[in-house]
């Protein structure tokens, strides 16, 4: 069941001016609710933008529309300076010879996906290197001032999704340096490969994938990292980012029943109707599709149950001939020790 | 209870109580999702962010020196 102000929502984000009171009794708008709904998907700049476009701002009441203004405000004047930092983030990297191709909201906002600066909601500037520049491009930040860490260098199973968030001294917006685009177990069904065409293009300045690839970024981000896939959840966000790629070459019935993926993604968001997409889905392939999400999630829990394990035990065999090691671990336990035995005598056992 | 009504109108360092700062923000503020105001104010948003691969991929990014979060490995 849809409420209301979703279906307002999805009317103002999504339809004509005149098609906004589609289905909707404006009396019965629950505004305050408007906003959480709204809020709880990141899309409030996005609907003042289209209130604005659509000129339906006679349907709202003042206070409604002067608060929504200024959150879009200080959002465009925060991507502004996402961009401009994102843009001096590439000639640093560039000029250290790292090539570097940004992603998600970032990649968004270069590729002028959007009609203007402000309509999405940005957390940081996520990019993906190679995996052969891991340690070069610490070193680049470390010697551009970011925060100051103390390295572990540790065996990995796998190498992580992206190295940990960090913030340039005298700059605002986090940075995120991805080596994968999602977890391990979720890498057999979307990785990096699909960018090595885009790496072999050379180091470049300001580089965005496809906008193909920003499609099926998005699709796999949010039924995959999000679990969408696994619980139905939807995200106006990510669809907003579909419907403003414009991909209609991939909005095809034919590609998109071809992937349970995509297809789980457009069968969850079909109540909105806003794609013109008539998925069949009879009852059969409705059971086989339950069958095989069943199936991937109980792979995806076995696979992390497992690695979870071989992480540790990795980490107790490296324990004895990593010094550095062996004072992380030594700190964490002082923590606990007091009040247990065995952590006590391993505390003991480590301090000798 | 009284405490809590006390703290409700207690004066922050900036000389606005909460009062004041909704009416300045408009009733809204109030129904807005957390999440809006952390990606708005960045410094929040690097507060709240987590870590990946808490515990093994890169233990080191925390202090050495101070005691971890617990409870114990992985974050």
């Amino acid at each position: 069941m849809i409420s209301l102000e979703e279906i307002f929502l999805v009317n103002i984000l999504y339809r004509p001016a005149s098609e906004i009171l589609n289905d909707v009794d404006i009396k019965s708008i629950n505004f305050e609710k408007l906003i959480t709904l709204t809020s709880g998907h990141l899309m409030l700049p996005a609907l003042f933008f289209n209130i604005q476009k659509k000129k339906a701002s006679y349907l709202f009441p003042k206070d409604f529309i002067d608060y929504i203004k200024n959150i879009f405000a200080i959002n465009k004047t925060r991507n502004e300076i996402l961009l401009a930092e994102a843009k001096q983030l590439s000639q640093l990297l560039v000029e250290n010879n790292i090539n570097h191709i940004f992603l998600k909201g970032t990649a968004l906002l270069l590729s002028n996906v959007f009609e203007d600066i402000g309509e999405r909601m940005i957390g940081d500037i996520d990019f993906i290197i190679q995996h052969k520049d891991e340690g070069k491009i610490k070193e680049v930040l470390e010697y551009n001032n970011s925060c100051k860490t103390k390295k572990l260098s540790l065996w990995r199973l796998f190498k992580p999704t992206h190295l940990s968030r960090k913030v340039r001294k005298n700059k605002t917006i986090a940075i995120e340096t991805h080596l994968e685009l999602l977890e391990p177990e979720q890498r057999c069904i979307f990785n990096s490969k699909k960018l090595q065409n885009d790496f072999k293009k050379g180091v470049k300045t300001y580089k965005t994938p496809s906008t193909f690839f920003l499609f099926e970024h998005c699709i796999y981000g949010i039924q995959l990292r999000d679990k969408g896939f696994f619980t139905s959840y939807h995200s106006h966000r990510a669809i907003y980012d579909i419907y403003k790629l414009d991909c209609k070459n991939s909005l095809t019935i034919n590609n998109i029943k071809k992937n349970i993926f995509k297809k789980h993604f457009f069968l969850t968001i079909e109540k909105f109707n806003i794609f013109d997409l008539q998925i069949p889905s009879s009852t059969v392939s409705l059971y086989y599709d339950k069958c095989l999400r069943v199936l991937i999630l109980l792979y995806f829990k076995l696979f992390v149950t497992i690695q979870k394990y071989i992480g540790k035990i990795l980490v107790l065999i490296q324990l004895p001939c990593n010094k550095n090691l062996r004072k992380h671990a030594l700190n964490k336990i002082t923590y606990h020790y007091a009040n247990k035995t065995l952590l006590n005598y391993i505390y003991r056992w480590l301090k000798e | 209870m009284k405490k809590d009504s006390k703290d409700l109108t207690e004066k922050a360092p900036h000389s606005i109580t909460r009062k004041e700062a909704l009416q300045k923000m408009g009733k809204y503020a109030a129904f807005t999702v957390m999440g809006t105001f952390v990606i708005l104010n960045p410094k929040k948003a690097q507060a709240q962010s987590a870590n990946p691969a808490p515990g093994l991929d890169e233990p080191g990014e925390s202090d050495g020196e101070n005691p971890p979060t617990p409870p114990g490995w992985g974050g």
